[in-house]
């Protein structure tokens, strides 16, 4: 497993966000994300994590810098970009009155997705791990972990060549979790680029190609797999965390 | 895409207790209005056969020489379309007691007459739609775009490649088809119903009916853009719902009441005390003058039985001529003295309902109501109608006995032979019958498109509202 | 604790958006309203006094006290300025003379472009819109703070479950009375400003008024209460009380007047006219047909008389006849009457069958019985119209009575029939003075006791008590059982 050269699909540059009550919640943040490798960012709470992906997702524009989806940035033509990713949110909730596959049936025909067959969304709702007898029912019961797989099929189901996850694993119990982090490594070896926001640092060290530590918008710390491999990485956080805010 | 979002519009809709329940209520609604509308208007169909029959009855046993007390009644005949849409069609006179000549005074309205509905008023088609149903449209898309957010759906779908325009437009249609299908049925079983209580509804009206009830969905497609441009300007869908909630009672309840008494007091029409005062004056000297001068051609009796036939018919034809003069004299007076009150009545009418258009909810009401006749053109139609009747009635009297009703005095007189002659009764069968103008449909049409066409222009204001607010959210 | 309660009620309340919308929406309104209705009750006053005013220049005016008429007018209530009521939809005034009474031409009528949209008072906004506040204030109050996760944390401590929703039921009810009692403060002002002529008894109508207002309200701000403690989510709590509002508000005093007319027929009064009239020239004719046969006879008897005896007995039986004739004139004249009042009395009747059904169905709505009751104690109520019609009535009979005495003291001239509009009837010939009118009785509306503003609505306003009571006992047995989870 070792960082492709190729072109990279997901690329932050100098990205930089300063809201308008002044916060400046990015600062000059850069970094790329390639096919087949997953990068995971790391940070407290309001560290800036959730505001790098709504500026790939262009739900807020640059104040400096752009995001690029396959090229393509974000602010300038959000439309070609947001085709090319798909998304889970921090917490995924959806149309209470719909069923899981109308729900997922919606969502993947909103991706442009129309040749999927009702056997394909069960596939898909199997493979996030969420029980058949659930299929069939409406959203209003479900609890969050049940959601969050629904939304985690949704993505998978886009099939976009890159994929930007929002803390994905809050509110999944740990044996969805070690599921969710195998299906990662699946859907990395299918050759997609995956952007992931977490505080996990367990599951970050496990799955990661590449792991970036943020503190108060800054991209502090990068490293890849390799050079992580001997390290502590929960050493690194703290210090990290630490060390930024003596400095 | 569209489609696909319609689509799932739709379903959501039909599948959420908020919207079976709200439309279970207006199908309610709905079908009740239809239903005690058709009652209704066979009771006052009823009513108002009676009333004739009796009016009829009234002047039955009048003999040849009594045409002068001959009082038909004008009765306003009820309207198929009114009980639908009432309009002002309770408020105005419906009785009038025609004479040949002079001034026409339309009395009973029908809630002056039962002030028990004037203080509940009824439920119709109209009210329905305007404030009822406005409600429930309200209801239906307040969280159209802030609900969205908070769920966290609305993240997820513009995380894919939708053009937000098409996304805004996705759920207006998809609203608008919701409440459009929700309606048809009760709508068609309501017109199912008019048809099965046997009430006479020509083509003519079925088009007006039909007009009225686009209107109405015009109406509602306003009010569901303006729920959009509110829910897609605010972050939370209560505070959507809170100041849509203001909008509506500004705008149905307190705007269209609000405006016309303003607008309506801010011009002064002089009372029409004042003016009936003046032509009670001007009819009492003109009585008084035709009183000497009649005494002066009145022919002396020229022996036991009274004057001669030549004398009377003499006599007649002078006080004829005599009073015919007097009735120009006096209409022209009348028609000088009202029509200042007349003119300015045109000025604040048109002032009032000027403003009151503000509202699309009176712009809807105003269309209904002229599509259904009971405008405030029904009160002006009903009078013209008498007018031409009383025309009618004048040319009959002319025609058959020789003078009129009006100009002041009359004195009769009988010469002492006839006495003995048989009186001949007065065949009622060839009096006129009475008529109201038939509501036009190109005419209420015309009048009709100023309102159909401000419909469409709130509908595009409140879209290019809603588009501009959403293409600025903020869908974090 | 209870104060801690309600402090941090009224505090949420307070700073809450919907407050200062409902605060702003209340004072505007009743302060517009208020202000209409000033203008609109000094409109119909001076028009009724500037009517009069002519009317009196019209008695002037007049030669001969034959065929004499006039006209009553029916009177403003300074009330009215908060209760328009029917106030608009009943007839201004009657002709008084031969005539029967008919209180006609409403303001509707006269005006019909005000028809349109009705009037804007002050009864409307707290039936409508207050108690749409009401709601809003109080959906969430218990399954909000359960959403909000608040309640369960409120239950963690030793707070008894009926303070709780008491420092609930106080706290809305606080919040609610003070967007209702500034404006009205400030109306009461305008009301002074523009010098309504209040008295002593209007301004225990108008607190009276302000008290139905709060007991109303207190029913709706209770259901709010009830209804957020039988559900698990403030939406569906809002929607459920919505619809109740709606039904409550909207539907079921138009529903229930609507059913009411269909199960009970009642003639229009052209119907009751053209009856009248029928039996009125009937009764005519009968005794024209008399007169001709008497005096058939009478001829009779004179016939074989030289003319000699014929003037003796025409000078013996002259006066008598004419006495005769006379009675059997008044007797006509009293039967006729006597039917039309039977007429009046019937249909009267079943209007009241009528009105009862129609009051019985909207009362179920307690926006009905707050309606009915403020328009009783404003005098602007259903039955304003008979209540005039009464006292047109008797001081037709006064006025008519008085014509006839001064009439037959003058005696009568030559008969002529009319034909012109305006004035029917026959007039006396003769003299060219004006007449004497200052002994000619004038129509003044009677003035109503304080009780009779009261009584008739008590039905009303108990059941507004009813409907408050069971509301709030609904809502602590609800909020009793209430899972706090
Ligand atoms: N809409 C906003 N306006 C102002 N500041 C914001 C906004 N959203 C987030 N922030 C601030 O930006 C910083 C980063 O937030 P976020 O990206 O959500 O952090 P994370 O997802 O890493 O927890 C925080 O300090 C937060 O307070
Ligand atoms: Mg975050």
């Amino acid at each position: 497993m070792t960082t492709t050269t190729t072109q990279p699909l997901l690329e932050a540059e100098h990205l930089t966000k300063r809201y308008e009550d002044g916060v400046l919640a990015l600062d000059n943040v850069s970094f790329t994300v390639s096919p087949g490798q997953i990068y995971a960012m790391l940070g407290g709470n309001g560290a800036g994590k959730s505001t790098a992906i709504n500026l790939f997702l262009n739900f807020i524009e640059p104040t400096d810098g752009e995001a690029r989806i396959d090229g393509i940035a974000s602010h300038r033509d959000p439309l070609a970009a947001k085709a090319r990713v798909a998304y889970v949110s921090e917490q995924v909730r959806l149309y209470p009155s719909f069923t899981a596959i109308q729900n997922v049936d919606f969502f993947a025909r909103l991706a442009g997705k129309t040749s999927y067959t009702r056997e394909d969304y069960r596939q898909a709702l199997l493979r996030v791990g969420l029980q058949p007898e659930a299929h069939d029912k409406r959203l209003k019961g479900f609890s969050k972990g049940m959601q969050q797989k629904t939304g985690i099929a949704i993505a998978i189901l886009k099939d976009a060549p890159a994929i930007l996850l929002d803390e994905p694993t809050s509110g999944l119990d740990p044996k969805a979790g070690r599921e969710f982090v195998r299906l990662l490594q699946d859907l990395r070896d299918e050759g997609k680029a995956i952007l992931m926001s977490t505080h996990d640092l367990f599951r970050a060290k496990e799955v990661a190609d590449m792991v970036g530590i943020m503190n108060q918008g800054r991209l502090v710390m990068q490293r890849t797999r390799d050079e992580l491999h001997g390290e502590d990485l929960e050493a690194l956080y703290v210090r990290y965390m630490a060390g930024y805010m003596e400095g | 895409m569209l489609k696909l979002l319609i689509e799932k519009e739709l379903r959501d809709a039909f599948g959420s207790t908020k919207f079976v329940v709200t439309f279970a209520v207006s199908a309610v609604l709905v079908l009740l209005a239809f239903f005690t509308g058709a009652q209704n208007y066979h009771t006052q169909r009823a009513q108002y056969e009676a009333a004739v029959a009796e009016s009829m009855r009234g002047m039955e046993g009048l003999t040849t020489q009594e045409y002068m007390m001959l009082r038909p009644l004008a009765l306003l005949a009820p309207e198929p379309l009114a009980v639908l849409v009432s309009g002002v069609s309770n408020d105005i006179g419906r009785t009038t007691e025609v004479r040949g000549q002079g001034m026409l005074v339309a009395e009973g309205s029908r809630y002056s007459e039962q002030p028990i509905y004037a203080a509940f008023r009824i439920l119709d088609l109209s009210f329905i739609f305007q404030v009822v149903l406005a409600l429930f449209a309200i209801l239906f898309a307040f969280d159209a775009i802030s609900g969205e957010k908070e769920r966290g759906t609305l993240r997820l779908s513009l995380a894919n490649a939708v053009p937000r325009g098409t996304y805004l437009l996705g759920k207006y249609l998809g609203a608008f088809l919701a409440m459009t299908l929700a309606l048809a049925v009760p709508l068609l079983l309501g017109c199912v119903i008019l048809q099965v209580m046997d009430v006479p509804l020509s083509g003519a009206d079925w088009g007006r009916l039909g007009l009225i009830v686009i209107g109405g969905m015009l109406y509602l497609g306003v009010v569901l853009g303006l729920a959009l441009w509110v829910s897609a300007s605010t972050q939370r869908s209560s505070t959507a719902f809170l100041v849509l909630l203001v909008c509506w009672i500004v705008g149905v309840l307190v705007w269209p009441r609000a405006s016309v008494l303003l607008a309506g007091r801010a011009v002064e029409v002089p009372s029409r005390d004042a003016i009936m005062a003046e032509i009670n004056r001007f009819q009492r000297q003109q009585f008084e003058e035709s009183l000497s001068s009649l005494m002066d051609i009145i022919p002396r009796e020229s022996g036991e039985d009274g004057p001669s036939a030549e004398a009377i018919e003499e006599f007649q034809k002078r006080q004829q001529e005599l009073a015919d003069a007097r009735e120009a004299e006096g209409s022209a007076f009348r028609a000088r003295v009202q029509e200042d009150r007349i003119n300015r009545l045109r000025v604040q009418e048109q002032w009032a309902l000027r403003a009151a258009r503000l509202s699309p909810a009176t712009t809807f009401s105003l269309a209904s109501s002229t599509l259904a006749g009971t405008s405030l053109a029904m009160k002006e139609r009903y009078q013209e109608s008498t007018l031409a009747y009383q025309e009618a009635f004048d040319r009959y009297l002319r025609e058959k006995s020789g003078s009129s009703q009006g100009g002041g005095i009359r004195i009769m007189l009988r010469s002492g032979d006839e006495d003995d002659e048989p009186e001949e009764l007065i065949n009622l069968q060839e009096l006129p019958a009475f008529t109201t103008q038939p509501v036009l449909f190109g005419d209420v049409m015309g009048h009709a498109l100023l309102d159909f066409g401000l419909l469409l222009l709130f509908n595009l204001i409140s879209l290019a509202g809603g588009f501009v607010a959403f293409l600025r959210y903020d869908v974090r | 604790m209870f104060t801690t309660l309600l402090l941090k009620e009224l505090r949420l309340l307070l700073l809450s958006p919907k407050y200062i919308a409902t605060f702003t929406v209340c004072v505007v309104l009743l302060l517009l309203s208020v202000f209409v209705g000033i203008q609109d009750y000094q409109a119909t006053a001076d028009q009724v006094a500037e009517a009069r005013r002519m009317d009196e220049q019209l008695l002037l005016e007049a030669t001969s006290w034959m065929g004499l008429q006039t006209r009553a007018y029916r009177e403003a209530d300074p009330l009215q300025v908060f209760v328009a009521g029917t106030h608009h939809d009943i007839g201004r005034y009657t002709p008084i003379g031969r005539r029967e009474i008919d209180l006609d031409q409403s303001p509707y009528m006269e005006d019909t472009l005000f028809a349109l949209f009705r009037f804007l008072d002050f009864a409307f906004i707290v039936q409508v819109v207050l108690a749409l506040f009401a709601i809003l204030f109080t959906y969430d109050a218990i399954s909000g703070e359960r959403e909000r996760g608040t309640l369960r944390l409120t239950f963690a401590n030793a707070v008894p479950r009926v303070m709780y929703l008491l420092s609930k039921l106080a706290g809305a009810w606080l919040g609610l009375v003070v967007p209702l009692l500034i404006p009205l403060a400030l109306a009461v002002l305008l009301v002074l400003v523009f010098q309504v002529p209040f008295g002593g008894a209007d301004w225990t109508r108008l607190g009276l008024l302000l008290a139905y207002a709060l007991l109303y309200f207190t029913g709706f701000i209770a259901l709010g209460i009830t209804v957020s403690a039988l559900t698990r989510q403030a939406s569906t709590s809002f929607v459920i009380l919505l619809m109740v509002w709606v039904v409550f508000v909207l539907i079921l005093p138009r529903v229930g007047a609507t059913l009411a007319a269909q199960s009970v027929a009642v003639p229009t009064v052209a119907e009751v006219e053209s009856q009248k009239e029928a039996f009125a020239s009937a009764t005519r004719s009968r005794f024209i047909d008399d007169m001709r046969t008497t005096l058939a006879t009478r001829n009779a008897a004179m016939e074989s008389m030289t003319p000699d005896e014929r003037d003796a007995y025409l000078e013996a039986n002259e006066w008598e006849w004419m006495q005769e004739q006379d009675r059997q004139r008044k007797e006509m004249d009293a039967e006729i009457d006597a039917h039309s009042r039977r007429l009046n009395e019937e249909v009267r009747v079943r209007q009241a069958v009528q009105e009862r059904r129609a009051l019985a169905y909207a009362r179920l709505s307690p926006a009905a019985a707050f309606g009915l009751a403020a328009m009783t104690l404003a005098g602007t109520d259903v039955g304003q119209k008979a209540r005039y019609e009464e006292q047109m009535d008797a001081y037709r009979t006064d006025f008519m009575r008085f014509v006839e005495e001064k009439s037959g003291n003058s005696g009568g001239g030559i008969q002529i029939r009319l034909g012109g509009a305006g004035s029917g009837g026959s007039i006396g010939g003769g003299d060219d003075e004006s007449l004497d009118l200052t002994e000619l009785p004038r129509f003044e509306a009677a003035e109503l006791s304080l009780a009779s503003y009261i009584n008739p609505a008590l039905v009303d306003v108990a059941l507004l008590a009813v409907y408050a009571f069971l509301s709030v006992a609904s809502g602590f047995v609800a909020f009793l059982r209430y899972d706090v989870r």
